[in-house]
């Protein structure tokens, strides 16, 4: 009897400390990847996970997932030290895996993150849908504004095959200085401008007359994005 | 530069061979290495050649390989291509003549370098030239022999290890096979629209894929019409430039002549009024056959024609040729937007090329160049203009691209598109060789657009957001669209039909591909190598093999499509017919066609509809264009919605599937009266429609014609305005039924035999407006309406032969308002009358 309590009282604290051993060895081998799912205006994004992968193919189920992020956007997730590629996503469902909705939203393509045993590794992303990535790379001049607008007459209705005139000074000697395409039969232009203020106008002629008047002026930093342009010169037709 | 190894075998040959022997041997074994990109002079390799880049033979030029020869191929290490070339990997271009003098024991082998065992080099083009080719062997090529225009004649050769191994494309191409062998290709031999073939004593077999493939494009693309009278376009010459930089703001007018490179510096304008002429005289300085002349922009250019008086940048050569002069360049320009609108360019190796620049082109037409337009880096709108007759259309990168109602069409590649932020709006792809359109990475997104007739439709790769939403993608050679290693993206609401091979291809892509109508495919109508998203909610429809073949091991998911007319499981091929690959889950199964809401307002490509199709507005179906609708298919049409029809129409029914055309809205008109149903099927100058088992209800007319040739049979016409009205013809009507309209059938001057139809409980049965003396009215069952069975109204003054009909009553007088009623508007001619109704069958009346 005394031999069997003693056998089973040893194996007990065997196993304890056989697993203690175990599982110090595994935290030992762990590392944690935290950090913010953030959005292209740099704002926190909730019910977000981040998706880890132990390949580069990420369009499976993912090996590990974050917890879906709170308002704060802070998201963390343990992972066994290694080489992983990474991306988070932001569904309006719950699934954990399969082809993102159309409003879903993710990081591109995978970041590749190596971590090791006990490392602490911040790392954010930006989840985006395919417009805001789209802005995100968006070639454009810091110092130029984009105005967009119509050409209407003076009867508010679109004027077709017009262009827009934007020049620093009331007058121009023979060519303003900034000019638009044609217009579609919506009457809409847009110009880029420099910073500074401006005198619009249009014409259905080029070179425009010189009777064009540039009545509309305008900063191009402050101006609105959407402004109509009552054209004054001749409507006389030109085919374009 | 190339070593020439025969001059070198004859050189030495010539001295005493005892001695200098064992040093021949040496030098006839070192491989020679070919970096020249064009042959200059007509050349003759033997041994060993390797050839590190693309390789081209012009025009003019002849290269000879000697037997027993080898020519060692690098892959390319970028997928940058040169104007000048065609593809993204190595190629050897013929635009001259390639003579190969193989022997059948001393053959001539094309080869990749050792070590690329995963990787290809483009193969032999032919573009323009021709090649004469004996006892070669060709391996590791994308396409080993690829005839875009041209003549090649094959003898004693073997073809294998190739993706494709020989591609015959166009009625200007031809090849001769002779004792030849094609295996252990993925394809043996392609020959497209039209292509000539002669095979003489050749095995093409044991390919992986097929061995043979031919396929027309049958589609017809309309071509637009182009001013071609620039060479009319003659003014005085206004100024003459050698290489000169233009300071502050120039202007150009009437007729200038550029023998140099003309520079805007940065902070000057060049300002071009419309109706100029810009001629570049060609200068060759390093023999390559492409001019250096040309335009460089870093100031802002202002190039702003009108289509009355468009701007032209062209060769100043007497005989105008593709490559005379460089291109309109433009550099750094990214401020001020640089505006090309109304230009005709032609005659360059790019017409227009620019980097990290600000540019609106509008409205122009960019013909014979290398390469219409190239940039990166670029802030580029590109509206309404023609890419036509261009070795490549577009090819673009790293850039923000809004890309509308731009035709792009006959050149080799259409649109090659690398990183780009793309908004593609209603544009269309169609007539080329390679890909309509392809794309890579970047944030595409493609809507209404049309990509017909090409070789590949759309291709796109490594795309991780991507939006591919009411497309037309129809009639291409081999795949509509191909999908390779992208995720996220969203394909639905095309149509993808009619295509060689397959609707569309996938493989390692994830995304949701749904409310597509995918029909009429030659094979299939989704080919997937591996896809990981979800196949939902579409219409398959008489795709050749099967709706859908899983080739992969994993599974797909293809829930509430609707498979057509066959049995769900037998529309796909799967683990359950060949327990090597995975399962296509397809429950639940839609039983009826999904909706399918129609978006395009113009129809310029043959178009199938199956099941329910939805239209509202005008759809336009352009001439040479036909649309064909399928038994069973419903059409619902909103109100004051119309079909014009200016090609043809075939809707034939069945009598147990009918067709169906009626209004949309849930709530029907009340009465014929109110003109408040759908418009109507508009036939104007159509040749060869036909209609049979068609049902036609709730229209304001059902079918209304002008000088259309026109055939309806067993056909209905009910609760509408009117049944049909038509001038001219000539119009068959025949088994037909016109019931409870305020007009079953109206005509104007018509030409048509109207036999064997039921009119009963209409307003008025027949209307004859003028021109009755084309009618013929016969054997019909034509009493029991409420007004009259026929009526001629005032402009008609002749008689209408309206002999042998039942009308229900032995005074037909009573209900025929003709000169009886009213004098000088003709007779209604009815003797002999029948004296009993016709048995005319049973019609399906709603």
């Amino acid at each position: 009897m005394n031999i069997i309590l003693n056998t089973i009282i040893y194996t007990l604290i065997y196993l304890v400390v056989g697993f203690s051993c175990i599982s110090s060895s595994f935290a030992a081998d762990i590392g944690v990847l935290r950090g913010k799912i953030i959005d292209v205006k740099d704002t926190p994004v909730t019910g977000a996970d981040v998706y880890i992968y132990d390949s580069k193919n990420v369009k499976r189920p993912a090996d590990y997932i974050s917890n879906k992020t709170g308002v704060d956007g802070t998201y963390s997730v343990a992972v066994p030290e290694g080489r992983y590629w990474a991306v988070a996503r932001q569904r309006t469902d719950n699934a954990k895996f399969g082809p993102l909705s159309p409003g879903d939203k993710h990081s591109g393509d995978p970041e590749i993150i190596e971590i090791s045993s006990g490392q602490d590794l911040a790392k954010n992303f930006i989840v985006a849908d395919i417009r805001e990535a789209a802005l995100l790379s968006t070639k454009k001049r810091e110092d130029y504004t984009r105005i967009n607008g119509r050409i209407i007459d003076e009867k508010g209705k679109p004027v077709a095959l017009a262009y827009a005139i934007a020049n620093s000074r009331k007058t121009y000697s023979e060519i303003p200085e900034h000019v638009s395409t044609w217009t579609n039969v919506d009457g809409q232009f847009s110009l880029y401008l420099p910073k500074g203020d401006f005198f619009l106008g249009a014409s259905k002629h080029f070179p425009p007359e010189q009777d064009c008047v540039l009545n509309l002026k305008v900063t191009s930093e402050t101006v609105k994005k959407n402004i109509d342009i009552i054209i004054n010169c001749s409507l006389e037709p030109t085919k374009n | 530069m190339i070593v020439y190894n025969s001059l070198l075998q004859n050189f030495i040959l010539k001295l005493h061979a005892s001695i200098i022997l064992p040093f021949a041997v040496l030098f006839i074994f070192i491989p020679t290495i070919s970096n020249s990109s064009v042959l200059t002079e007509d050349a003759v390799w033997s041994g060993k050649i390797e050839i590190t880049e693309d390789l081209l033979i012009p025009n003019g030029i002849t290269l000879t390989i000697e037997a027993g020869s080898t020519i060692i191929i690098s892959p390319a290490d970028s997928t940058k291509t040169d104007p000048e070339y065609l593809s993204q990997l190595t190629e050897i271009t013929v635009r001259g003549h390639l003579e190969v003098e193989g022997e059948p024991d001393k053959p001539v082998t094309f080869r990749l370098s050792s070590g690329n065992e995963n990787k290809q080099w483009a193969g032999i083009i032919i573009d323009e030239g021709n090649a004469w080719l004996r006892a070669v062997k060709i391996q590791d090529a994308e396409v080993a022999i690829n005839i875009l225009r041209g003549w090649t004649k094959l003898k004693e050769s073997i073809i294998s290890g190739n993706r494709y191994g020989i591609v015959a494309q166009g009625e200007n191409t031809g090849i001769k096979i002779e004792k030849s062998t094609i295996s252990k290709n993925d394809y043996g031999i392609s020959i497209l629209n039209n292509a000539k073939y002669i095979n003489q004593q050749s095995t093409i077999s044991e390919n992986n894929k097929k061995d043979t493939f031919v396929h027309i494009a049958s589609l017809k693309t309309s071509v637009p019409t182009l001013n071609k009278s620039s060479d009319k376009e003659q003014k005085p010459i206004t100024r003459v430039y050698k290489n000169e930089s233009l300071l502050g703001t120039t202007i150009w007018d009437g007729r200038i002549v550029v023998n140099g490179v003309v520079r805007v510096p940065p902070d000057s304008r060049l300002i071009i009024y419309p109706g100029t002429i810009i001629e570049f005289s060609k200068r060759d300085t390093n023999k390559d056959n492409i001019g250096e002349n040309g335009l460089l922009l870093q100031g802002i250019i202002i190039a702003k024609g009108t289509t009355d008086k468009p701007i032209y940048f062209r060769s100043g050569e007497t005989v105008r040729n593709i490559g005379d002069w460089d291109s309109i360049n433009i550099l750094g320009s990214d401020g001020t937007q640089n505006i090309i609108e109304n230009c005709f360019i032609e005659n360059a190796y790019r017409g227009m090329h620019f980097h990290f620049s600000n540019v609106a082109v509008n409205k122009t037409v960019l013909r014979n160049n290398y390469r219409g337009i190239q940039f990166q880096e670029s802030i580029v709108n590109l509206t309404n203009n023609t890419f036509i007759d261009n070795k490549s259309g577009i090819q673009a990168r790293d850039s923000d691209v809004t890309f509308q109602h731009n035709k792009l069409i006959n050149n080799y590649t259409g649109a090659n598109f690398f990183r780009l932020n793309l908004q593609a709006l209603n544009n269309s792809f169609s007539n080329h060789s390679g890909d309509g359109i392809r794309i890579r990475e970047g944030r595409p997104t493609l809507i209404n657009n049309s990509v017909t007739s090409n070789r590949f439709g759309i291709r796109v790769a490594d795309v991780v957001y991507g939006s591919f939403n009411n497309n037309i993608v129809n009639g291409n050679n081999e795949t509509g669209i191909s999908l390779r290693n992208n995720d996220n993206f969203e394909i639905a609401g095309n149509v993808i039909q009619y295509n060689g091979i397959n609707g569309i291809s996938t493989q390692d892509s994830r995304g949701i591909i749904s409310n597509n109508l995918i029909s009429d495919n030659q094979e299939r109508g989704i080919g997937i190598d591996s896809f990981t998203g979800i196949i939902r909610e579409n219409n398959f429809a008489n795709n050749g093999l099967f709706a859908i073949e899983l080739e992969g091991k994993e599974d797909v998911s293809a829930p509430n499509n609707w498979w057509g007319y066959r049995d769900a499981n037998s529309a796909v091929f799967d683990r359950f017919d060949d327990n090597i690959r995975g399962k296509v889950w397809i429950d639940p199964v839609n039983p009826n066609a999904l909706p399918f809401q129609w978006s395009k307002n113009i129809i310029d490509t043959d178009i199938a509809w199956h099941g329910s199709l939805g239209v509202s507005g005008t759809l336009t179906i352009n001439e040479r264009t036909t649309l064909n609708i399928a038994p069973g298919t419903t059409v619902l049409l909103a109100k004051k919605a119309e079909l014009d029809i200016h090609g043809s129409i075939n809707a034939i029914g069945t009598p147990t599937d009918r067709i169906l055309f009626t209004l949309s809205d849930e709530t029907k008109p009340t009465s014929p009266e109110t003109e408040s149903g759908w418009g109507e099927v508009r036939l104007e100058r159509s040749k060869g429609s036909e209609f049979k088992y068609c049902d036609f209800q709730y229209a304001t007319w059902g079918i209304h014609s002008h000088f259309s040739s026109l055939n309806i049979t067993y056909c209905t016409f009910t609760n509408s305005y009117g049944g049909i009205r038509f001038r001219s013809g000539p119009l068959n009507v025949n088994r037909s039924s016109f019931e409870r309209n305020m007009i079953g059938m109206r005509s104007f001057v018509g030409k048509g035999t109207i036999t064997e139809n039921n009119f009963s409980n209409n307003e008025i049965a027949i209307f004859v407006r003028a021109g009755g003396d084309g009618l013929q009215i016969n054997r019909n069952n034509i009493g029991e309406n409420l007004r009259y069975s026929i009526r001629l109204g005032d402009f008609n003054k002749e008689d209408v032969d309206a002999r042998e009909n039942w009308w229900g009553t032995d005074t037909p007088s009573e209900i025929i308002f003709d000169d009886n009623d009213e004098p000088e508007i003709g007779r209604v001619l009815i003797d002999p009358l029948l004296k009993q109704p016709l048995d005319l069958g049973n019609y399906s009346i709603n």
